[in-house]
């Protein structure tokens, strides 16, 4: 595979550089993202969690 | 439409006359899609619910599917979806990895191709649905194989069809696919109910389901005590389950907004420089659900093994008298005891070859898979390179040439694999041993799943707000 080919101590510092060279989120961007997936999360999650208490009452 | 040559065209009329759910002829409305997807959610949920008739009243010890594999497989223990979206995702896999590997040629541009290639995935998702439904009542629910075994296989049966029914539904009518939604739908439950059921537990007295409720409980009336409901023994999850998923929640966000930008221009359009945004977390979920699907696996044939009463079977499997997995390489594979616990009990060193094994075999099948699934999916450099190049971009101060772009592309797709498929295996893994809630492979697949899903209602409002945009996503789409 081309990653492996030009050896492996080469391999892990062109990981390293990429590494380096990634774009972190901005706190900003990253506050976004967790409030629109956390919500997602606890919405669905608040479905099913009413679901189930509702079946659990109706079985007793 | 010329016949496809694939032998699997014997397959033809039976696809023909299999239902299907239509495709939507005309524009389907955001809310019309809101409405689809709400509804099967719901029906999910109702679904897990309903137990089965004639269910043992005592569910036997030996487990065949892991509590891990129940999340990734959004199946409810004992309800009518016991096999969840297993069927479906299983032949997915096999589809993929024969179309993958070669072994039977499909090209997606021919139409009468594709419809071939997806009548036999439903052909083959009916035929492992009615397997596994067998395979589980005959070996885990009613090994007696009197009447029950067929009743419980065909409720188990109906569950499947219903859950690939549904999953054409969402995903022809809805937002996403059925199969993430199900998934999402399963470990956000999961994680709600353990965090804020206020049912009391059977097992522990005193002690209530939810981790949140019970430590309330005992702050304010101080009954069961405060140790207790942060380490808690057993299943049950405790405070620090709760603060494992809220870090495992965190890593996965910050992770998943991670992106490598490539300089791009578009090579007539003098001066449109774009970025091509790579995302580092390159690798989709699939790796961890093949990895936690080959480790179930080891499992199973551990199980039929010891059955068959087949030499050497401990090897692979060891179950003790009451059938609780003691050893043998798939007790290493299924998830270790809680880290803390361990330490908190001393048994730490005792457990500790355990931790090391699954972590380590969770990282390193987690880039195998990724591997192969990078390649089989032409996510590499070359097939990258040549959808810029078809899309007229190119790498400025270059000349428009796709060896250079496949270059440049190589030098950074190959350790995105790895890393994002390292970090996967690590943080599902990792999550595990410190009792995350809906676990570390739940947390880390729902996450992503919602943010898509949110990104493409997102994306389907700004179009119909602004129908003039929309004929660029329906290009696009």
């Amino acid at each position: 595979h081309p990653g492996f080919s030009m050896g492996k101590v080469e391999f892990l510092k062109q990981c390293y550089r990429t590494l380096m060279l990634t774009r972190k989120p901005t706190n900003e961007e990253f506050k976004r993202v967790a409030k629109i997936t956390g919500a997602g999360i606890i919405i669905v999650g608040l479905i099913g969690f009413l679901v189930r208490v509702i079946s659990q009452m109706l079985s007793g | 439409m010329r016949m496809p040559e694939s032998k699997l065209r014997v397959l033809m009329p039976v696809i023909r006359r299999m239902p299907e759910v239509s495709l939507p002829k005309r524009h389907v409305s955001f809310n019309e899609k809101l409405f689809w997807t709400l509804v099967v959610l719901i029906l999910f949920y109702v679904m897990s619910e309903v137990k089965m008739w004639k269910l043992p009243e005592e569910l036997p010890r030996v487990a065949l599917f892991t509590d891990l594999m129940r999340t990734v497989m959004a199946s409810e223990r004992g309800s009518i979806i016991e096999l969840g979206i297993g069927p479906i995702v299983t032949g997915g896999i096999v589809m993929q990895l024969l179309v993958g590997g070669k072994m039977i040629n499909i090209d997606y541009t021919n139409p009468e191709d594709r419809v071939l290639f997806q009548g036999t995935q439903k052909i083959l998702v009916i035929v492992l649905t009615l397997f596994e439904a067998f395979t589980l009542s005959r070996f885990q629910y009613a090994p007696q194989m009197d009447m029950t075994t067929w009743i419980l296989a065909l409720q188990m049966f109906i569950g499947g069809i219903m859950i690939w029914f549904w999953d054409e539904v969402v995903s022809k009518w809805g937002f996403g696919s059925g199969v993430s939604l199900f998934i999402a739908a399963g470990v956000s439950k999961q994680i709600m109910w353990m965090a804020f059921s206020p049912l009391e537990t059977e097992g522990l007295p005193g002690h209530k389901i939810g981790a949140i409720p019970d430590f309330v409980n005992s702050l304010l009336k101080g009954s069961p005590p405060i140790s207790e409901t942060i380490i808690k023994p057993g299943i049950y999850p405790d405070m620090i389950g709760v603060l494992a998923t809220i870090a495992v929640f965190v890593m996965v966000v910050y992770a998943e907004s991670m992106r490598i930008e490539i300089p791009l221009t578009y090579g007539s359009v003098r001066g449109a420089r774009g970025r091509y945004p790579l995302r580092f977390v390159y690798v989709s979920n699939i790796p961890v659900i093949l990895t936690v699907a080959l480790f179930q696996n080891v499992r199973l044939w551990g199980f039929l093994l010891h059955k068959v009463g087949a030499p050497g079977a401990d090897l692979i499997a060891k179950w003790d008298v009451e059938g609780n997995l003691v050893g043998g390489l798939a007790y290493y594979l299924s998830s270790p005891p809680k880290l803390y616990h361990s330490l908190y009990t001393g048994t730490f060193m005792e457990n500790l070859p355990h931790f090391l094994v699954y972590v380590g075999a969770m990282i390193s099948f987690s880039i195998m898979f990724g591997w192969l699934w990078v390649d089989i999916t032409g996510m590499d450099a070359k097939h990258v390179a040549q959808q810029l190049h078809k899309a007229g971009m190119q790498i400025p101060g270059f000349r428009r040439d796709i060896r250079v772009m496949e270059k440049i592309l190589g030098r950074y797709i190959p350790p995105i694999t790895l890393m994002s498929s390292a970090f996967i295996g690590f943080i599902a893994s990792f999550a595990d041993l410190w009792g995350a809630l809906g676990t570390g492979t739940g947390i880390l697949l729902t996450t992503g799943i919602v943010y898509r899903l949110y990104e493409e209602m997102a994306s389907e409002q700004l179009s119909e707000m602004f129908p003039a945009i929309r004929k660029v996503f329906e290009v696009s789409r």
